[in-house]
């Protein structure tokens, strides 16, 4: 063994350890606390040292003890468990910043409990939506699985610029489908227990991003050309999505604009789809997206119905919706969106102009089915759209 | 799927419902339910849906079957005045040759369609299938249980012919 190899295998100098601080800081954190922590611990301790038993937790006055969850015909949904009042109200705002339960006997232990100071999502219309408890039941059930429910088999070459067209366009897709999976994530952490049923559906909405990134990666490396290129205007309109500054902001940004225009994309991908694969694909992811969309669309509103100045918080929205629609605009211009999308379109690159025709009305369809979500959430963007209703694009040729 | 019969196995099937008929999307929703596993693989669909053939009632006045989709089966099927529609999540309107095509296809390749004859491929340009609703929520369940909408569909290959005859 040289010397060489020896240096190699010691182990590496404390300064260079950023875990002894980080474990450092932790060991801090928790024996500043250790009273509460400790005096309970030294409690239970004692009472085991002495053989006696506690059984406080046999009492049940201040539980709902018989009430009665019933099944409906599909099982145990989670509608059924929201049913009984004493479980399924959800408070307009909480103080419970731990992970007792909704509906545990959690009172009496108040002041020994720990602050979890990340739930700082307290307030019902900043995540509620009124169809997020039906959609987290739909969407656990509509789960599938890249692997086995799309026919790999099948994928045939379909000449090789419409190759290329594909595997730009998933290359986009998988680039999208991490924002989409990331923006959840960073509100699931922040948003209270006490709003568990959003915190689940927003799980499953990260399980579909997770599996639309695998499919559209798995779509461009099956058909052997693989990755293409990545974009940096688009990477900016993702950042801007991610950061938002609240969940109700981002979630208008990534579930009403990005995804609606994305579900349209999907709905032109089964539409220009040149093979099965391609329609089977498209087709599953569709539907995905169509619940982040519903549940995006019931959030804003809810949102905006809890409002105590609606009109004020109208205005803060509209502020931030100009920003936001560069976006669509950001997207929709971009060559490694739109130009893949109009050779599809158009059967090939030297069909490209008859392509820009009909990517002109997928634009024309996006902008007015996004206006249309709005105006249902009751936010009205018709008089304040800031980017174009159709596609400003002029042929060369 | 539904196995679709050769040509010399349909003959000897004894003639289907006509279309469009009541009876022909009951078939339909027989089949749904005899195939639990395979739509429950898909998942669960909840909403009222309307097939409107604009030209397909006598004297080619319109013709709407609603189709009440929960859980696994469709739980009511009745025919609707035009006037009922908006009510309904949403609907699939278009016109017989429209669908008849759209059905030829199906059957033809084996109860799944060639790449430009799905529901979502004829109704994305708005024509010549056009999904709408007066709620845009409603019309985004057209999208949510495509692939339950598709398949549901797709089962026509197992109704034997008679559309001809009508």
């Amino acid at each position: 063994m040289s010397a060489n190899t020896l240096a190699t295998m010691a182990p590496p100098t404390p300064e260079a350890s950023i875990d002894e601080a980080s474990l450092a800081e932790y060991e801090a954190k928790f024996r500043g606390h250790y009273q509460i922590w400790g005096t309970l611990l030294e409690e239970n301790l004692e009472r085991l040292g002495k053989g006696s038993f506690s059984l406080h937790w046999t009492d049940t006055s201040k539980a709902h003890w018989g009430t009665h969850a019933r099944p409906s015909s599909r099982g145990l949904t989670s509608m059924d468990i929201n049913r009984p009042k004493a479980y399924g109200t959800i408070p307009e705002n909480t103080d419970q910043r731990n992970f007792a339960p909704r509906g545990s006997i959690r009172e009496p232990y108040a002041d020994r409990m720990p602050t979890i100071e990340a739930y700082d999502v307290l307030d019902k219309k900043h995540v509620w939506a009124e169809n997020v408890v039906t959609l987290y039941e739909e969407a656990k059930s509509r789960q599938w699985n890249s692997t086995t429910d799309v026919p790999w088999t099948e994928l045939e070459p379909a000449g090789e610029d419409l190759e290329i067209a594909a595997c730009q366009l998933a290359t986009f897709l998988t680039e999208v489908e991490f924002v989409a999976g990331d923006f959840p994530a960073r509100w699931i952490y922040r948003t209270a227990p006490d709003f568990f049923e959003v915190k689940n559906f927003l799980v499953t909405q990260m399980m579909d991003e997770a599996r639309h990134m695998e499919v559209f990666r798995k779509r461009a490396l099956a058909g052997g050309g693989g990755l293409l290129h990545a974009s940096p205007a688009f990477e900016w309109a993702l950042k801007a999505i991610l950061e938002s500054p609240t969940h109700t902001q981002g979630t208008f940004l990534l579930n009403v604009l990005g995804e609606g225009l994305v579900l349209s994309l999907f709905r032109a991908g089964e539409y220009l789809a040149k093979t099965q694969v391609d329609k089977e694909i498209f087709r599953l992811c569709m539907q995905d997206e169509a619940r982040h969309v519903s549940y995006g669309t019931l959030e804003l509103k809810g949102f905006l119905d809890a409002a105590p100045d609606r009109e004020q918080t109208l205005e803060s929205m509209h502020r931030f919706a100009d920003l936001g629609e560069q976006i669509i605009l950001t997207v929709l211009s971009d060559p490694c969106v739109l130009e893949p999308m109009a050779v599809l379109m158009g059967g090939g690159i030297k069909h490209i102009d008859k392509g820009m025709e009909g990517a002109g009305l997928l634009w024309a369809t996006i902008v007015e089915e996004y206006l249309q979500r709005c105006e249902r959430a009751g936010f009205d963007r018709r008089e304040r759209l800031t980017i174009p209703t159709t596609m400003p694009w002029v042929s060369s040729s | 799927m539904t196995a679709t019969g050769t040509a010399a196995e349909t003959a000897t099937v004894p003639a289907g419902p006509p279309f469009p008929s009541l009876e022909w999307f009951a078939e339909l929703a027989r089949m749904m339910d005899e195939q639990h596993d395979e739509f429950g693989r898909i998942g669960t669909i909840d909403c009222s849906m309307a097939v409107c053939l604009l030209d397909g009632g006598p004297g080619g006045t319109p013709w709407c079957v609603r189709l009440d989709f929960e859980e696994l089966s469709v739980r009511k099927l009745r025919l609707i005045d035009v006037d009922e529609l908006g009510g309904l999540d949403f609907v699939v309107e278009t016109d017989l040759a429209t669908w008849n095509e759209m059905v030829a296809d199906i059957v033809a390749n084996g109860g799944r369609p060639d790449l430009g004859h799905t529901l979502n491929g004829l109704s994305l340009p708005g024509t010549p299938i056009r999904v709408w609703s007066s709620d845009p929520l409603g019309r985004d369940m057209f999208f949510r249980y495509n692939q339950t909408l598709q398949r549901f569909v797709n089962n026509c290959a197992g109704i034997a012919p008679a559309a001809a005859r009508r």
